[in-house]
């Protein structure tokens, strides 16, 4: 909801920065290798882990298989382009629901206030009082194991958050005039509360959930680490270095590359929400012009 | 001691922004005598708050000057490092904004914001000693009961009492120069009413340099001996006030106090000045006011007309008004 | 108190507390009073202004009128229909018919809509099958009344300037042409040139269109120019009450005596001449008001029953009325 002459101040600040450049263009390598994964795999029978090479197990890397084989005998590379695409589904599933949750919740309840606000704030503080991580270890461990269970547990872990900030938002901006205009011209409180405070109340939100795109991977990861998480033989990048794991003194690649996968994507959105913060800080936006400029 | 504590030399500032470079203060000169307040009268964009933040060595990180001197007693201000700065600032140039409350860190008290003040600007170690100096201050500005107020935090003052103890913090050292930004926009009428006449009582007693900076042309009136008038940038009129307030001669001083209006009589119709601000970033070959204004002549759109004093004392930077004085 | 039969809006012993809580379960420990006891009446196409400082009361006024805030007693009338009980259908038409303009023009229009969008706001909701060339032909015609060109409306709030904004915000306050206008502090955060302007606008809209003004202000400059009625509020209660004229000329109360000769004039001469009427300190809080007259522990005339015994608001002469023990055996 970035105004189109926000994206392109955006962009133009994104543009000078090299390293923000950088982490631009490895979340839009991360989401077009996602999309596309599955149609330029090399061995994609491999990839989805339905095979088993019995000749060709713990092969180093090379010109064949540049991240080399695993214990099956897969291919290393089309492994890790497929995981992409669970990655992606997992951050997009997780962010997206956590939103489609936490907006809501924190507009309602900072829009209308009272007691339903206080009852629905108080719901959100409970979750929030429980380290996330835990409570999505706890979550993911009682679903049971899957791409779809490892969402939700993230998800319900992580949408207090939004409520949060969202609620925060919205408690500021429903005090300012142009809100207290909107009802004098006799506009519904549920048309003021979507054109009038939504719109304005989504910019952090914005850079929040493009910082835990990279950390829904980064826990997705984790959880299928732990046994917790995605099913095998799903190509996922933590199941992927799990699998490594046990083998890891005599093939270090079939850890290390989902292992690096994981390691730049999440970079790559840390670097896009910093680059995105920047922007939308007025004072840090002007600062930022000004050091490029002299 | 010199008798001009504060002396503004052609003084050019620019703003790097997103939109490009701000030319917010052009080539302005003025001084200030001992014990004389001359206020900087404009409007929103006159540049009169950036060369308040000048005097004080406190330009914002993208500011830039381009070329003048800002003498404070003889030292040039804008080219001492940091260390020296700190010797002059609070020392011998203070300023007062218009948001007292900003200005105050809320976690201290009033009392330990002065003492610290006096320990580090004034090298008073002795606490009893930094106390009493404290105290002085405090009831010096009108506050009453200053024990109690050496005890309070900023929030549980009301707004006319944290500016009267702000105006005890620019004054404690003793400066000879006082930056006086809008102090008194945020009060009330019958609070500013109080406010200004405690400058006013403490610039006689204390032979301070005023330097107050006001969009409002009636609290110029009460508190100041001249009066420059800025526009987009420029010094367009100087003079002493009752020359400036009654018998203007630049076409944009005239028009800006036609705008106003009384509360002593009820007007008409208000006049207004045509057109907007201009653009800032661009420069302009001739008078800046031209394209407003109504009184136009050829060579006002070429050639910048140069502050001249059509009386001792009072200049004007119009080709009109030269044209007509010869 | 003003003639009742063509008055526009009536406020009838207006009061609002904002209760004080504290701890944990929000046990109400105080009240603000806002708004003490105020009766007024606006008459048909004349400004009626609320003068008096920060606290005075005069915002909550104007925020009761505009139905933002509940009364805690008391009474408005519109065009002779209570409005704090209307049905669905009669709070439309009294939105129709009342509008406002705020103090900061930035925070009053939407940073995420088009000018255009902020001006044709009302039209959609109060006329929602009005074609939208007709939406648009309404628009353009009422930017170029308030004095905007076209190619502005294509740009969002932030990219014009103050006195542009507030054009806007008039804009919408007049599109649906309603009877009453909340003016707060229209021209406050604007420079002087630009409050000419604005000042001259609203009086113009207000000769064309029939508009009263409800105007909300601590100046009392622009209150002079503006205004056909002003009352002057001090902690939550109005102390005078007179046709403009009459007031600035023949100032009766102390407080507003003192708010006049405080009021600092570009004229060194007048400012030298002018008998100041000082006030000692600063408003006490409106959580515990002084017993008597509110003003008496600032009031240079101050005598003993002032103290004591709270002074009413009496038409001393025809439509002057005045809350002053000073005029109280006449």
């Amino acid at each position: 909801m970035i105004a189109l002459e926000d994206l392109k101040t955006t962009f133009r600040l994104i543009r000078r920065n090299p390293v923000s450049l950088t982490g631009l263009v490895i979340v839009l390598a991360f989401f077009a290798v996602g999309v596309t994964a599955p149609y330029i795999l090399p061995y994609p029978e491999d990839a989805w882990g339905e095979v088993y090479h019995l000749e060709k197990r713990f092969l180093p890397p090379s010109l064949e298989h540049p991240f080399g084989t695993d214990e099956m005998g897969r291919d290393v590379f089309s492994r890790v382009l497929l995981g992409a695409r669970f990655s992606l589904i997992i951050a997009v599933g997780v962010v997206g629901l956590a939103l489609l949750i936490g907006i809501p919740v924190g507009l309602i309840a900072g829009y209308l206030g009272g007691r339903i606000g206080t009852a629905l704030m108080r719901v959100t503080d409970m979750f929030l009082a429980f380290p996330p991580l835990l409570l999505a270890i706890a979550l993911a461990a009682t679903l049971g194991r899957g791409l779809t269970n490892t969402i939700i547990a993230l998800a319900i872990s992580w949408w207090p958050w939004y409520a949060r900030l969202v609620y925060v938002q919205v408690n500021s901006i429903k005090s300012l005039p142009y809100v207290d205009a909107a009802k004098i011209v006799g506009l519904s409180p549920l048309a003021i509360m979507f054109k009038h405070v939504l719109p304005n109340a989504l910019t952090p939100v914005t850079v929040q959930a493009a910082l835990d795109m990279g950390s829904a991977i980064l826990e997705a990861a984790g959880l299928s680490f732990l046994g917790v998480g995605v099913k095998p033989p799903t190509p996922e990048w933590g199941l992927l270095v799990t699998e490594g794991w046990t083998s890891i003194n005599v093939a270090w690649w079939i850890s290390l590359f989902p292992g690096l996968a994981i390691l730049v994507t999440v970079l790559g959105f840390n670097l896009l929400a910093d680059a995105l913060r920047e922007a939308s800080d007025p004072r840090l936006r002007r600062i930022l012009l000004v050091s490029g400029r002299v | 001691m010199a008798e001009k504590p504060l002396v503004v030399e052609n003084l050019t500032i620019h703003y790097y922004t997103l939109h490009g470079i701000v030319k917010a203060v052009r080539n302005v000169s003025f001084e200030v005598h001992r014990g004389e307040s001359l206020c900087l009268v404009g409007e929103s964009g006159s540049g009169k708050s950036t060369i308040g933040l000048s005097v004080l060595g406190a330009l914002p990180s993208n500011a830039r000057v381009v070329s003048g001197r800002v003498l404070i007693e003889g030292t040039n201000i804008l080219e001492l490092d940091e260390e020296n700065l700190e010797s002059i600032r609070g020392r011998k140039v203070s300023i007062i904004f218009q948001d007292p409350a900003a200005s105050f860190n809320p976690l201290f008290t009033i009392g330990q914001v002065l003492s610290d003040i006096v320990k580090y600007k004034l090298g008073i170690d002795d606490k009893e000693e930094a106390k009493r100096v404290v105290l002085k201050a405090l009831s010096e500005v009108g506050l009453p009961d200053p024990e109690r107020i050496f005890n309070s935090y900023p929030h549980e003052l009301s707004g006319g009492m944290l500016q009267r103890a702000a105006i005890a913090v620019a004054l404690v050292t003793r400066p000879s120069v006082l930056v006086a930004d809008e102090p008194t926009t945020m009060l009330d009428v019958t609070l500013q009413a109080q406010i200004l006449d405690l400058l006013q009582s403490l610039r006689q007693k204390l032979g301070l340099s005023m330097l107050f900076i006001t969009h409002n042309l009636g609290v110029a009136a009460i508190v100041c001996d001249r009066v420059a008038v800025m526009y987009a940038g420029s010094i367009v009129e100087y003079g002493p006030t009752d020359k400036i307030l009654l018998s203007p001669k630049h076409p944009y001083t005239k028009k800006l106090i036609e705008c106003v209006p009384r509360s002593s009589i009820r007007a008409g119709r208000l006049k207004y000045i045509p057109g907007s601000l201009p653009d800032l970033r661009r420069d302009y070959p001739g008078c800046i006011f031209a394209p407003r204004c109504d009184e136009v002549l050829e060579e006002c759109t070429r050639v910048k007309p140069k502050l001249v004093e059509v009386e001792p004392g009072h200049a004007v930077a119009c080709h009109r008004v030269l044209r007509a004085k010869g | 108190m003003i003639d009742e039969m063509t008055s526009i809006l009536e406020v009838d012993n207006l009061v609002k507390y904002f209760p004080i809580r504290k701890g944990i379960l929000g046990r109400v420990v105080g009240y603000v009073r806002a708004v003490d006891g105020v009766s007024f009446s606006i008459r048909e196409n004349e400004t009626f202004s609320l003068v008096g400082e920060s606290g005075s009361g005069k915002t909550t006024i104007a925020r009761c009128v505009l139905g933002l805030l509940k009364p805690t007693s008391g009474k408005i009338f519109f065009m002779g229909k209570d409005v704090t009980r209307l049905s669905k259908e009669e709070a439309k038409w009294y939105r129709r018919n009342v509008q406002a303009v705020f103090q900061n023009p930035f925070l009053s229009l939407n940073p995420r809509m088009k000018v255009e969008d902020i001006v044709a706001e009302p039209l959609k909701v109060h006329y929602k099958d009005m074609p939208k060339e007709e939406v648009k032909k309404h628009v353009y015609e009422l930017l170029e009344k308030v004095g905007l060109t076209a190619d502005l409306a294509k740009r969002s709030p932030y990219d014009l300037s103050g006195g542009q904004a507030q054009r806007v915000a008039i804009a919408r306050a007049v599109i649906l042409k309603p009877k009453l206008i909340v003016l707060d502090e229209p021209t406050s955060a604007l420079d002087v040139s630009v409050q000419a302007q604005i000042l001259n606008l609203l009086v113009d809209l207000k000769n064309e269109l029939k508009l009263s003004y409800l105007m909300i202000s601590h100046d009392l400059s622009v209150v002079r120019y503006i205004s056909d009625w002003v009352a002057v509020m001090y902690l939550g209660k109005i102390v005078e009450l007179a046709p403009t004229e009459e007031l600035f000329e023949k100032p009766l109360h102390p407080y507003t005596q003192a708010l006049l000769s405080s009021v600092p004039e570009p004229d060194p001469y007048l400012m030298r001449k002018k008998k100041r009427i000082v006030l000692r300190g600063e408003p006490p809080s409106a959580v515990n008001p002084p017993p008597g007259c509110r003003l008496h522990p600032r009031c240079p005339y101050a005598t003993e029953v002032c103290g004591k015994i709270e002074p009413k608001l009496v038409e001393y002469e025809r439509d002057h009325w005045v809350a002053c023990h000073l005029y109280a055996r006449k």
